[in-house]
């Protein structure tokens, strides 16, 4: 077994990805420290992609070698990306790339995001009619809506046309979690 | 006769009431989706895609491309009477519509908009079975090498014609490509890149990515710029066009008409290229070019004549050929797959009535805009009005919906989730997420067809077939083209650079 294939498969391939992340995290933080920081976003997005890239092209070595086989679309695909990418981060280099967008309101984006992950796993347990219904009340506040009627009435009511046109009418089998033992 | 024949076919399969009824309901949802800002044509196509599942084949794609076409008149609603278009292409329809609500003409604007968006998506329902029916009869003797050079082709022109950096739009298409390989290889059956996990062994599901990528990412990014901004919208006047005045601006709606029908056909140049140049071309040849901006009838209806009657011409290489020539068509073509049809010479053959049902419906849905916008843009407006604050947790339910519905598996819900975040990111750091979906949807008809055509013939296939190497010397231009010209603008702009230095 060559050193390519034993890095395609298994603890090898394990080693990569940590040589990945740890490499990625690397360059991260010595970006963020240094005087090309405003184009954060333009040089890791690019380093990240070409990471996925070299990972995908090392897994393919395990692949069964055979023309037209299942390695070359990726490879060639791998190629092309790790090229383009290459091209985007020299733009950098030279100048031409444009700065990041100013930071939004990034917090507040990545709480809507946690809610909506925790709505996500709410359904497995409390079923997707309850979950919605809090997941409404919940994310409409969150979003600075402070009319508590309006807020109650909406959940209510999209709970029971999702009931009615989803589960009833569409034949949608939404999650009922715990309440599956009432039915 | 032949084509007569096989229409009657297509307005018989929509004899009944639930055609009618889906087809209503697409009017209505399609021009109250293209009406809020923040909702594209494809973004509604793809949150409403699953719910067509429980449906026959022949309603689910009545109500998807009935939404597709009325989402078109629907963003001009907000463009004239707030100045917030509601799709891309409305950007320019504001240009006059939003001077004429200042001048207290908004029901002037809205009826232009409304005949122009009526004559525009009718005349590019026509050249649709037109050119798609001869196309798909030559399409039929395609081989492996002819579709992977088409499939090409098709990326290659998105890519081009996308705003913006090109080689950020290629870098997206390849992720998309990329995400395309995940699970059982097409061919050889062999699992590729799903690091053991059972769930990634079909890949991921095609219509969560869609929504994740065209509606939850949309969530996202406005939850990062978040202002709690709610639009509120003026009352429309009630006196609409007269006859007089659309008389006169009939060669606007005529000449953009066919401009946006061309424009359409192309892959990747969408509606928004085909609206700004018919809006150009309509000012260059007005007798009033000096209108233009402040408030012009012939402007609005130069920008929605166009727009909706690139969704016809869009609608031709996907049906003809299963390539999609826009983002909106991508989903489409995601929507047949649910269906286990491909769209294509072949469907046309197995499946005319589909085909067919889906030009009449065309047809009829144009009529129902026309009635629905004359009596019921009141209420859309105040629908419209409903507060970002609601609309966009509501926007996550249904992708959450949508995203299970498709196989029942809340890992669809999670990646769905997971696109959006992805789709967020890419957005704000400057790389087009319809690129994409469209690596997504022509990943499997790229590979498979590469593959096979080398298989059969051995790679120089590709030099041996006339019409494959044609298109693939057009596609490799396209591709080149815009890098060389982004090339020479960085020359430029360094030479500058050293210049001021």
């Amino acid at each position: 077994m060559s050193l390519m294939e034993r890095l395609s498969q298994g603890w090898g391939l394990l080693l990569v990805i940590a040589a990945g992340l740890a490499a990625l995290t690397l360059s991260g933080f010595l970006i963020r420290r240094s005087s090309v920081r405003k184009y954060f976003g333009e040089i890791m997005v690019p380093l990240s992609v070409m990471a996925v890239c070299i990972l995908f092209v090392f897994i393919t070595f395990s692949f069964p070698e055979e023309e037209a086989g299942p390695a070359v679309i990726p490879q060639l695909i791998a190629f092309f990306t790790v090229t383009f990418c290459m091209v985007l981060l020299y733009r950098v280099a030279q100048g031409l790339a444009k700065p990041d967008p100013p930071a939004g309101r990034t917090g507040f984006m990545l709480a809507v995001v946690g809610i909506t992950a925790g709505y996500c796993f709410l359904i497995d347990i409390a079923g997707y009619f309850l979950s919605t219904f809090l997941f409404l009340l919940v994310l409409m506040y969150v979003l600075g809506y402070r009319r508590r009627a309006v807020i109650l009435s909406v959940a209510l009511g999209w709970v029971l046309f999702s009931y009615a046109i989803f589960y009833r009418f569409l034949h949608i089998q939404l999650p009922l979690g715990f309440w599956e033992n009432f039915y | 006769m032949d084509l007569l024949d096989s229409m009657l076919v297509g307005f018989g399969s929509l004899v009944g009431w639930k055609p009618l009824i889906i087809i209503i309901v697409g009017v209505i949802i399609g021009i109250l989706a293209g009406a809020m800002p923040g909702l594209s044509p494809s973004t509604a196509v793809a949150l409403l895609v699953p719910f067509s599942y429980t449906m026959t084949p022949e309603l689910a794609l009545i109500l998807l491309t009935t939404i597709y076409l009325a989402t078109n008149y629907g963003g001009s609603i907000t463009a004239v009477l707030i100045n917030t278009p509601g799709t891309p292409a409305a950007a320019v329809t504001a240009l006059d519509g939003y001077p004429l609500t200042l001048q207290g003409k908004a029901g002037k604007g809205l009826g232009t908009a409304l005949i122009a968006s009526t004559i525009g998506g009718s005349i590019g329902v026509i050249v649709l079975v037109l050119f798609a029916v001869p196309l798909a009869h030559i399409a039929i003797k395609f081989g492996p090498a002819d579709y992977f050079a088409l499939a090409l082709f098709g990326l290659a022109t998105v890519a081009s014609m996308g705003r913006g950096n090109i080689i950020k739009a290629l870098v997206a298409i390849l992720i998309g490509l990329m995400i395309n390989m995940i699970g059982i290889d097409p061919i050889s059956g062999i699992s590729r890149f799903s690091f053991g996990n059972d769930r990634l062994y079909d890949g991921f599901s095609l219509i969560p990515a869609l929504i994740g990528l065209f509606a939850v990412s949309v969530v996202f990014a406005k939850a990062e710029e978040w202002t709690g901004f709610n639009r509120t919208l003026e009352k429309v006047g009630s006196k609409l066009p007269t006859l007089k005045e659309i008389l006169e601006i009939r060669g606007a709606i005529l000449r953009s008409s066919i401009i946006g029908t061309i424009i359409g056909i192309f892959p990747g140049a969408g509606s928004t290229i085909a609206s700004f140049i018919s809006y150009d071309v309509s000012k260059r040849s007005s007798k009033h070019p000096e209108l233009f901006g402040e408030g012009s009838l012939e402007g609005v209806a130069a920008a929605e004549a166009s727009n909706s009657s690139s969704v016809g011409g869009a609608l031709v290489p996907l049906l003809a050929l299963g390539i999609p020539g826009s983002a909106t068509d991508a989903v489409l073509l995601g929507a047949f797959m649910l269906h286990d049809l491909v769209p294509g010479p072949l469907l046309f053959k197995t499946r005319p009535e589909l085909v067919y049902g889906i030009f009449a419906a065309l047809i009829v849905a144009n009529i129902f805009i026309l009635l629905l916008g004359l009596y019921g843009n009141r209420l859309f407006i105040r629908v419209v009005a409903v507060p970002d604050a609601i609309l966009y947790p509501m926007i996550l339910t249904l992708a959450v919906v949508g995203s299970y519905s498709v196989a029942g598996s809340l890992f669809d819900v999670a990646s769905c989730i997971g696109f959006g975040i992805m789709g967020w990111l890419l957005k704000r750091y400057g790389y087009p997420v319809a690129p994409v979906v469209l690596g997504i949807v022509l990943g499997k008809m790229i590979e498979t067809n590469f593959r096979r055509a080398v298989m059969m013939h051995g790679y120089s296939v590709f030099l041996k077939e006339k019409l494959a190497l044609a298109v693939l010397i057009i596609a490799v231009i396209s591709f080149l083209y815009p890098l060389m010209k982004q090339w020479k603008e960085d020359r430029a702009k360094r030479a500058a650079h050293s210049w001021k230095t």
